[in-house]
């Protein structure tokens, strides 16, 4: 950059000049050489014109031929005042509480205490008699509460007049029958759906609202009843004439319901306590639907996880192929597996949810990504070299490749295999880094087996992605007279924690390379072709390597 | 200025471009716009929860990047959304007041970025949208010099576009 009176810039450094990307000392050379060259002012003339052409592609194109949105865009402020209404309910709750708990403890404050708690049956009894609360708000904040929580699984009953069933709900496998009639459970069954009526999770505050909400005509009732909100709909639309649901007031939790239905059936519904966390042998059956926690008839304490439970976590992970870019992370913390996730989608968050309903002792948490996951990376942009090397380079590159435009369209193809073998090389490296050797040697030999076999796939996988990205620069390697040559792959050591760090290694070296090569990246030189060439090389002879010892041992 | 004045500004000021962004994810209208104004919700509990949130712009296009990406892996079975742009440029009836030149302009653009590769329309359409390269950076998972570049790459081909 320090050449920038002799040499004209790049157009890349012209564009980072023109977005205002590059570094003051560098932008003021740049602004100085500019004065002085025509020929450069034309060039950002020309690149001003492009971005011109972009933003009036903006406006013309883009804002009037893509269809607008389908409905009014809602009133932010109603849904916001509604997430504060919600907030402020379950602090209050919360303080209060909290008060009372501590006012129990002395003596003195019991008065106090009594009379706050006649203020609170008072408001109560007001909400009670209140003539019109709506429904459909109160179901709204439940489903908010519930959506904050960790969706861990619970077990619910079902009766009917004629039988009596468990469920594990969030494990849609697992069904336990207290009386199994395989025929009228399934009569059943049918009965919710007709209904419209979730037979997935009938225990919540989302499918009653689901069902209600599809209900053309209703009339619903919200009474307090100690400390639970009861919610009463009744309709002539469909095939439940009426469904009652019980909130927990402080948490608006879902812990009771009843249907009952048009031809005269009526269920009820009701939660259960928890099961206590089956003991800790670490089943092996991770491809295998989980089993329900055993019957227990007392609480034992929870033992410290296991690394087979957490390999499990990440087995159902992997097979999600959320391993593989999703900001996921899975921690050991007091007696549980903690998932956790930043700016899932919740969707995603869903599907990670269900694989992992299951597991006893996981506990998913998702939130949205801080300000530093947002700070920018390290890397400054404005450290790009001016080259002549690089010219004649890509000048050499384009012309074996047709032109400019083959040339990127080469370059984005290869970028793309390069990110695929990346993402394999990241999760085999975070797969070392958590089972390190020591870790390994306390695991039973199937557990070793599933963490093989979750090593091999990946890896298998990245040797593929690096077949493809030499298949594809081969040619044009070749062309420029490198060839791939045979390299020297230095046996690592024992483990393949180890090997595994020299895999990660030389597919980040491979990738710089790439980058300077097809990119503009820094520090390029004559001998990068053959620098590449020997880099992929090293890669696949490494990969193979890898492989052979993901497959033996 | 209170902080649900701050989100419904925001909301109003980027709900369009997000939008449109959620769109060329290939997001149905529907979806889009419920992934739209979803976005703005999570910012506000973030906000409300104390999060430091440096940069709300940047912040808002990260969540619905990943949010419209994910309901689009969840819907991997259905076609994504191609809005048919062409058909609408080549109609003079919804743009009476371009002229033919002007239509064939546009049509060479348009196709110009239909041209380009994934990465560098994202970077395109986040910069139209007023993201710095580090900000596109940490939307689409990758370096802001590589941002540079899919964006130097895209800037040279719509260049050909409009000169072909």
């Amino acid at each position: 950059m320090s050449n920038l009176k002799l040499r004209h810039p790049s157009d890349d450094q012209l564009l980072h000049f023109a977005d205002g990307e590059l570094p003051p000392p560098q932008a003021g050379e740049i602004r100085n050489h500019l004065t002085a060259c025509w020929q450069c002012r034309t060039e950002l003339e020309e690149i001003e014109r492009t971005i011109g052409e972009c933003v009036r592609y903006r406006k013309t194109v883009l804002e009037t031929c893509l269809p607008p949105p389908p409905a009014p865009w809602f009133d932010i402020y109603r849904h916001l005042d509604s997430i504060d209404e919600s907030q402020r309910l379950h602090q209050r709750a919360g303080r209060v509480l909290e008060w009372l708990r501590a006012a129990l403890h002395h003596p003195r404050r019991w008065v106090p205490a009594t009379v706050i708690l006649l203020l609170i049956a008072m408001a109560v009894q007001q909400f009670r008699q209140a003539p019109s609360v709506k429904a459909a708000e109160m179901l709204h904040k439940a489903i908010a509460a519930a959506d904050s929580k960790p969706h861990m699984p619970r077990r619910i009953q079902i009766r009917t007049h004629s039988q009596r069933l468990t469920r594990l709900i969030g494990n849609t496998r697992a069904l336990v029958k207290t009386n199994p009639d395989a025929d009228s459970l399934a009569g059943l069954e049918s009965m919710f759906r007709a209904a419209h009526y979730s037979w997935e999770d009938p225990l919540s505050a989302k499918s009653y609202s689901e069902w209600r909400d599809q209900l053309p005509d209703k009339h619903d009732e919200v009474t307090s009843e100690g400390d639970r909100y009861r919610l009463r709909t009744t309709t002539d639309s469909g095939e439940l004439m009426e469904a009652t649901l019980k909130l927990t007031s402080r948490e608006l939790r879902a812990v009771e319901g009843t249907l009952q239905f048009r031809n005269r059936q009526w269920v009820e519904i009701s939660e259960l306590p928890p099961e206590p966390a089956p003991a800790a042998s670490a089943p092996e059956t991770v491809e295998t639907a989980p089993t329900l926690p055993p019957q227990a008839s007392t609480l034992k304490p929870a033992p410290e996880v296991t690394t087979g439970e957490e390999l499990q976590v990440l087995a159902a992970l992997h097979r999600l192929g959320a391993d593989l870019g999703d900001p996921v992370e899975v921690t050991r913390s007091a007696g549980q597996i903690l998932v956790t996730g930043t700016g899932i989608a919740p969707g995603r968050q869903r599907e990670i949810r269900d694989e992992l309903r299951a597991m006893p002792r996981v506990t998913v948490r998702f939130s949205e990504p801080s300000a530093e996951a947002l700070a920018p990376e390290g890397r400054s942009p404005g450290v790009i070299s001016v080259s002549p090397t690089n010219s004649r380079l890509q000048t050499e590159l384009e012309k074996q490749l047709g032109g400019r435009a083959a040339f990127e369209q080469f370059a984005d193809d290869v970028f793309e295999m390069t990110d695929a073998f990346m993402s394999r090389a990241h999760a085999l490296h975070r797969l070392a880094e958590r089972f390190p050797t020591d870790l390994e040697a306390q695991m039973t030999p199937p557990q070793r087996q599933l963490l093989k076999r979750l090593r091999r796939e990946h890896a298998e996988a990245l040797l593929r992605h690096v077949v493809d990205v030499q298949g594809r620069m081969h040619p044009l390697l070749t062309g420029l007279g490198e060839s791939a040559g045979a390299t020297e792959v230095t046996t690592p050591s024992d483990s393949w924690q180890d090997a595994t760090d020299q895999l990660f290694d030389e597919a980040r070296r491979a990738e710089t390379m790439l980058v300077a090569m097809l990119g503009n990246g820094d520090g390029q030189s004559q001998e990068l072709p053959a620098q590449v060439a020997a880099s992929l090389a090293q890669l696949r002879d490494r990969a193979e390597f890898y492989n052979g010892l993901t497959r033996g041992r | 200025m209170s902080l649900q004045d701050e989100v419904a500004q925001l909301f109003e000021e980027m709900r369009e471009g997000v939008y449109r962004y959620v769109l060329s994810l290939g997001l149905y209208p529907p979806q889009a716009q419920e992934a739209t104004q979803e976005v703005f919700l999570r910012l506000y509990t973030a906000l409300k929860r104390g999060e430091a949130i440096r940069n709300r712009r940047a912040w808002v296009v990260r969540v619905a990047h990943n949010l419209g990406l994910n309901v689009r892996a969840q819907q991997s079975s259905q076609t994504p959304f191609e809005p048919n742009i062409e058909m609408r440029l080549a109609d003079p009836e919804l743009n009476p007041e371009q002229s033919l030149l002007e239509r064939e302009r546009l049509w060479r653009f348009h196709w110009g970025v239909e041209n380009l590769s994934e990465q560098q329309r994202r970077c395109l359409h986040l910069r139209l949208e007023g993201l710095r390269y580090p900000e596109i950076a940490a939307v689409l998972g990758i370096s802001a010099s590589a941002v540079g570049e899919f964006l130097r790459r895209a800037i040279v081909r719509l260049r050909k576009a409009i000169h072909e």
